[in-house]
């Protein structure tokens, strides 16, 4: 896996629509419509709840609406960090409320176990590698138990679409802390998705 | 492929054969683009509306303080709105020294100076230089009026109000520890006594640095270099009245200020120093300590400088140094979300207690050799020596660890990347932006 987006569908930069949509209406609800879906899944995936994650949704691009004119960027990639860093601070200010989080906490998945095997088996199937398929409660679950920091990368990596360095600006850290948490975040779900993993089932590192 | 790429790459395949059910959100798209598009328009309207108050200068800066740090032009922006709440403070309350302070003196030297108006201009390091109206009546009273807002100064009183008109909130600054009884004329009256002999003076703080014609008056200029400033006087030869006083100020941030177009013995109505808040304001207060900058200054601005940057010392002893901090922190407190008035006044206290340290370290004799070895040295690094400095007097070294103990030392430490410290007569003017 590369340092690029994870997704293979890269948005097509559109700086102009960008500046524009400071302020033209229309342009600004092209914007919308372009990112909605981006904001709408990462905000899912962090809150597993439908109904909680579009409230946070909502709150997001309300804060959007309302800044826009001062956003100060005036690349589409400018925007899209800008966006990712409102987000991830309502999902995280959202999250800190233990109750919310217990809530969360007590949805996903509440009768699941950890400890089943992650597909070691380099790029097959699990089902065919003779693994249980994890399901999403479970990772969800699991991903709950890291601190907020690592949750945000996690989820902003694999469901943000966000490179190493689009993270580091989003959550104010260096690209190389960002790998360093990523790689011990991995690790330790790693270990409770498999926690006595033999010696067959170690990764081989390829290439 | 590396570690990282594995693991990613391994837990992508995991997500990959994971069932999500994303159904469902068309809905909630529709009716939330409605909702945002009036909230777009409604902020659209707003801007245009006069009555309409600005979002205030510091909640801007730091909405986007992360965003702005990233790009020279905003950077300065950043550096600039943020450093206003240090130096709005810093401008009337240096800690020694003050501009309004400096004209105490000045006015209590020209005999019988009982009221006087003048100009300042104002140029603190990567902001707009600021033009404002000032007004002076004894004992020790003073207005400035620059756009938007307007201080007035009661050094009797103890107080500093700070009335922002746009936001409507006024800030009260107790002053507390400023030096009582201290007298109040000899630096001015030694300028006046310099301008009416003119080139004659034999003082060896002052360098006469020739004659120059100033708003079409024939002035002689004298320059004196201290720690606290460099000001050069430019005065009447005739009268012995100041005509242009240029000052450039050590401490944080740096700052350059000149008066000018005074007029001495005017009319100044009392009432423009009430410090009664305008009806309707929201009043804030906070305890300003005037008393003169001490080692355990620099001691509790480190400690809280640490506090801001996650255990570290900051990158230098400068503004940029110190604004860098302020952003981040408010930044990591996820100011786009809710910066309140709280938060402001903590910043506003934590700024004032890296300006009193910072200012401690910086105004500093040349003599005193100070040095700053603190970038990328952290809090627990115990034995690090982070800033030493020669007290005046003493043939030993004064040093300051990480774990800010200090010791008395016979040798300056050797730290490679040491940077020696400059105060204001030694330093490049500030530039503005």
């Amino acid at each position: 896996m590369s340092n690029e987006r994870p997704s293979s569908e890269k948005p097509e930069a559109d700086d102009e629509l960008v500046v524009r949509a400071r302020t033209d209406r229309a342009a600004f609800g092209l914007l919308y419509d372009r990112f909605y879906p981006h904001v709408e899944r990462y905000c899912r995936r962090r809150l597993f709840d439908r109904t909680i994650a579009e409230d946070v949704v909502s709150d997001v691009f309300l804060q959007v609406a309302s800044h826009i004119r001062g956003f100060t960027g005036r690349t589409e990639t400018d925007f899209r960090r800008w966006l990712f860093r409102i987000a991830t601070n309502a999902v995280s200010a959202h999250l800190r409320q233990s109750l919310r989080r217990q809530e969360l906490w007590d949805a996903a998945a509440p009768d699941k176990q950890l400890g089943r095997n992650w597909d070691t088996s380099g790029g097959s199937h699990p089902s065919q590698a003779g693994h249980d398929v994890l399901d999403w409660p479970v990772i969800y679950r699991a991903i709950l138990e890291l601190d907020e920091r690592d949750q945000s990368i996690v989820m902003l990596r694999f469901f943000g679409d966000c490179s190493h360095e689009e993270i580091a600006e989003i959550v104010n850290a260096t690209a190389g802390a960002v790998r360093t948490a990523l790689s011990r975040t991995l690790s330790r779900l790693r270990e409770k998705f498999n926690p006595t993993p033999t010696a067959t089932e170690e990764i081989v590192p390829k290439g | 492929m590396s570690d990282l790429e594995n693991q990613e790459s391994e837990f992508s395949r995991l997500l990959q054969n994971v069932p999500f059910d994303d159904a469902g959100g068309e809905e909630h798209r529709q009716s939330l683009r409605e909702r945002v598009l009036a909230e777009f328009d409604r902020h659209a309207a707003s801007e245009l509306a006069p009555s309409e108050p600005a979002r205030p200068w510091w909640k801007h800066a730091l909405i986007q303080g992360a965003e702005i740090m990233r790009r020279p032009i905003p950077r300065l922006i950043a550096v600039t709105t943020a450093c206003l709440a240090i130096a709005a403070v810093w401008m009337v309350v240096p800690g020694g020294q003050t501009t309004a302070q400096a004209f105490n003196k000045l006015a209590a030297a020209i005999a019988e100076a009982k009221s006087a108006k003048f100009e300042m201009e104002v140029t603190i390091e990567g902001q707009p230089k600021q033009k404002i109206e000032a007004l002076f009546l004894a004992p020790g009273r003073y207005r400035q009026e620059l756009p938007g807002a307007v201080n007035i100064v009661d050094l009797k009183a103890g107080k500093i109000m700070n009335v922002i008109d746009s936001q409507k909130k006024v800030m009260i600054m107790n002053v507390k520890g400023e030096q009582k009884g201290q007298g109040s004329s000899d630096y001015f009256e030694r300028l006046r006594e310099l301008l009416a002999k003119s080139r004659d003076a034999k003082d060896e703080q002052y360098q006469p640095i020739g004659t120059r014609e100033i708003d079409g008056k024939q002035a002689v200029g004298f320059r004196l270099d201290s720690p606290a400033a460099a000001v050069t006087l430019w005065g009447d030869a005739a009268t012995g009245t100041p005509v242009r006083i240029e000052s450039l100020w050590s401490g944080l941030p740096l700052t350059e200020v000149t008066m000018s177009h005074f007029e001495i013995n005017v009319d100044v109505k009392e009432s423009l120093f009430d410090l009664t808040p305008p009806a309707g304001y929201k009043v804030q207060s906070i305890d300003v300590d005037a008393s003169p900058y001490q080692e355990k200054d620099l001691l509790a601005a480190f400690a809280t400088a640490c506090e801001l940057n996650e255990g570290k010392f900051p990158e230098s002893l400068d503004t940029a140094g110190v604004m860098k901090l302020v952003i981040n922190f408010a930044v990591k407190k996820g100011v786009e979300n809710n910066f309140s008035d709280e938060d402001q006044q903590q910043m506003m206290k934590q700024s004032l207690v890296i300006g009193r340290g910072f200012g401690f370290a910086l105004q500093m004799p040349e003599s005193a050799e100070a040095h700053y070895a603190g970038k990328n040295v952290k809090r627990d690094a115990k034995d690090s020596p982070i800033f030493w400095y020669k007290p005046a007097g003493k043939t030993t070294w004064r040093v300051i660890y990480a774990d800010l103990t200090a010791k008395d030392v016979e040798a300056a430490p050797q730290v490679e990347g040491a940077k020696r410290l400059q105060n204001a007569s030694k330093a490049k003017k500030p530039e503005a932006f």
